[in-house]
């Protein structure tokens, strides 16, 4: 067997075990360890052990075995989760860096860090099994025994009374559940939730619940919900479903196409139903389908964003820089393929800022700035786009430094620098070859690796643009198609040929007339009283021929961060849900649509993303 | 190497029928207006959207007269686009040499897929 034609497997398996063990370890700083989450870390080292001995990386599977035998002296109550903290994120983020080896095909998968780490982790795991080492408990305090099998998590059968003084008690009761439901998974309620919705309880409620929290630090947690007046905690057995909590967990690794050409398929048949008389209940069937495969394809942002924070976490601390790192929309649901093609362009970004692109403290301090340098990635859906920005509170970018360097670089001469705007000038260090890493000045404060950012984002079909204000950050936009989507949108006619505007971008739509309109310096407006709203003929931004008797003019009156914006339409046709697919190569780079959809009798309608209409993309 | 034959302006061209997904008739081309030169438009081919090529854009070649008779859509990975092509059609066998390729004598420029794309993207 050639190990190697299992890499990318390696590679996105070590990551999935990386990121759930990282999400794990953070909870080992804050709060207690309970023995559920133990265990799953310890699975998590465990296969990344495995795995890596099979691929051949003995350092990396020497290093996860280490933390292994951590976790297990964990488990048994005989070490601080707290003081492990430290020493297990070193470990995981060292792990990650030869992960990283591993996918760039280093000959040698190793990290200089590694031998460190394993003395420090055999140190601890020594310390805690020698004589009269102290046990902890889970906030931290020495404790003479270790913790029991008795106080392990699973499924748990817990009696209350709510308290009698309290008013509305079934509305009491009902929080108590709702609080008791973020201490893990309630399978059984007495009096049922739909009882306590018709105000039906007696004071009395009985809850199974299915817990990794050991039954002391439930018995503690629930003793802190106000409303409870008293509680009696015992073992249960989930009625019916043993063997839910496991399963649950159960992933399939399935090929990204075979479930695209379902979703086809589905989206096929929910078109077909939904035009067919008297089908209405198989439509809705249909629509359901369509929904969980969209849904099976779609993973919280999350999932990177731990990723990106342990690297940035990491390399701020070599590089002596202290960097906060902000992440917006880490809820946003997205493709697994763009997350999964997204994540090395964000970490080249997140890289060269902390790298070239953070000062120093001295030198912040220096330029009154604050010692801690800001980044923020912030991930959002724009109708059917998905808009990341990363943007920092460095240095800057100059655009004419960057120019004489391309010049210098053989990249473009110097006519064709005098010729190049300053945006323009910034796309120069998106150019292979633009710059190295042994040249961090103040041109290449970025630079490096942003060829490789470029081809990674256009591989997803996507757009980036580049901001700068020297001296005061740097802010990269990248768009991206978000793949097939089934959105609702008006269609509109300019210049005889068909668009589709999304709902969701839409206030209102006005009736265009002599009465409503008026011209100022050439330019027409919508007037309505006091306000009035720049108009954008629809023909003329896209370079049609107008039409020359349109039949009802409207106008598309659209929210927009720089004002109210007009979109004079020759007609609005229809309102519709329109199922978009992305635009194929090379259409892909017009900025102007976000999508295309073949509508019912045959024809195609471009989707409009109306902030590049406006030409406002990227502003801001 | 199997081949897909056509002429355009009065030479032969030749793709390899291992970079072809399918041939078909022509539907109904969606121009893209501010869309580059090289693409005709959007089309819908067995349920996908299709960018069409305009061959002889992206060759410096004269169209010919009227819409395009067949699409050939490309493989994967570039299956979604196609190629506008007219007539007459037809397949051999060669030896692919440098950029050409001689079928049953008669020499036919030679066609990659990735190659137009990269055009038609300005590339």
């Amino acid at each position: 067997m050639d190990p190697s034609h299992y890499l990318d497997l390696f590679v996105a398996e070590a990551r999935e075990h990386l990121g759930a063990a990282s999400e794990l370890t953070a909870g080992l700083a804050t709060s207690e360890a309970p023995e559920g989450a133990l265990r799953e870390l310890f699975r998590h080292l465990h296969s990344i052990k495995g795995m890596a001995a099979s691929m051949g990386y003995a350092a990396m599977s020497a290093l996860a075995h280490d933390a292994e035998s951590l976790m297990e002296r964990l488990r048994e109550g005989g070490l601080n989760p707290g003081a492990a903290h430290g020493v297990l994120e070193g470990t995981l983020a060292c792990l990650e860096r030869m992960v990283e080896a591993a996918e760039r095909r280093t000959e040698r998968v190793d990290d200089p860090e590694r031998a460190s780490l394993q003395d420090r982790l055999e140190r601890e795991v020594r310390g805690a099994a020698g004589p009269g080492a102290p046990a902890y408990d889970a906030g931290g305090h020495a404790t003479p025994a270790r913790r029991g099998p008795d106080l392990a998590a699973g499924c748990v059968r817990i009696a209350l009374i709510v308290r009698r003084d309290a008013s509305f008690p079934a509305v009491r009761a009902a929080l108590v559940l709702g609080r008791l439901a973020k201490l893990g998974r309630i399978v059984r309620t007495e009096p049922p939730m739909a009882a306590l919705r018709m105000g039906h309880f007696d004071g009395r409620l009985l809850v199974t619940i299915v817990s990794e929290h050991s039954a002391r630090a439930l018995g503690v947690k629930i003793a802190a919900i106000e409303d409870v007046a008293t509680f009696t905690l015992g073992p249960a057995e989930a009625p019916g479903e043993p063997a839910r909590p496991e399963a649950a967990k159960l992933s399939l690794r399935v090929r990204a196409d075979r479930l695209d050409a379902l979703l086809e398929d589905a989206i096929d048949l929910m078109s077909s139903l939904g035009r067919a008389p008297g089908l209405e209940r198989e439509a809705k069937t249909a629509r359901r389908l369509y929904d969980g495969l969209v849904d099976v394809r779609l993973v919280p942002f999350e999932v990177a964003a731990r990723r990106i924070e342990r690297v940035a976490q990491e390399l701020g601390r070599r590089l002596g820089k202290p960097v906060r790192l902000e992440v917006a929309g880490r809820d946003v649901r997205l493709d697994r393929g763009v997350l999964d093609g997204l994540t090395d362009p964000l970490l080249h970004m997140i890289r060269n800022a902390i790298d070239h692109g953070i000062e120093p403290p001295e030198e912040r301090r220096r330029r009154k700035k604050p010692e801690v340098g800001r980044i923020g990635i912030a991930i959002k859906r724009r109708s059917a786009s998905l808009v990341v920005t990363v943007r920092d509170d460095g240095r800057g970018l100059d655009p004419r430094a960057i120019k004489q360097e391309a010049i210098e670089r053989g990249l473009i001469g110097p006519a064709q620098a005098v010729r190049l705007t300053d945006p323009e000038a910034l796309q120069l260090i998106t150019l292979p070859g633009f710059s190295t890493s042994a040249a961090p000045n103040e041109v290449s404060g970025r630079g490096v690796g942003m060829d490789i950012v470029r081809s990674g984002v256009e591989t997803l079909g996507g757009r980036l643009r580049i901001e700068t204000r020297p001296g005061r950050g740097t802010r990269f936009e990248m768009t991206f198609p978000v793949g097939v989507a089934l959105i609702p949108a008006f269609l509109v006619r300019a210049g005889g040929e068909v668009f589709a505007v999304p709902l969701s971008a839409l206030e209102r739509i006005a009736v265009l007339d002599d009465q409503n309109t008026e011209w100022r310096d050439g330019a027409r407006f919508l007037s309505e009283g006091e306000s009035t709203i720049a108009l954008t003929r629809l023909d003329e931004r896209l370079g049609l021929a107008p039409d020359p008797a349109p039949p009802a003019p409207m106008v598309l009156v659209c929210p927009s961060p720089y004002g109210a914006r007009g979109l004079e339409v020759d007609a609005v046709l229809d309102r519709r849900e329109i199922v978009v697919r992305p635009l194929p190569a090379p259409l892909q780079a017009v900025p102007l649509y976000a999508g295309a959809a073949s509508l019912p009798d045959g024809s195609i309608a471009l989707l409009l993303d109306l902030p590049a209409v406006w030409g406002e993309e990227g502003r801001g | 190497m199997d081949l897909l034959t056509f002429q355009l302006d009065g030479t032969r061209y030749a793709l390899p029928l291992d970079a072809v997904a399918e041939v078909l008739v022509a539907p109904a081309v969606r121009r893209v207006p501010a869309g580059p030169p090289g693409v005709l438009g959007l089309a819908e081919a067995c349920g996908r959207i299709v960018a069409v090529l305009d061959l002889a854009e992206l060759l410096g070649r004269s169209a010919p007269p009227g819409a395009p008779r067949h699409l050939v859509r490309f493989a994967p990975p570039h299956d979604r686009s196609a190629l506008a092509v007219g007539q007459p059609l037809g397949t051999g066998t060669g030896t692919p040499g440098a950029g050409h390729v001689v079928i049953a004598g008669v020499p036919h420029v030679l066609l990659d897929t990735a190659e137009l794309l990269k055009r038609a993207s300005g590339g």
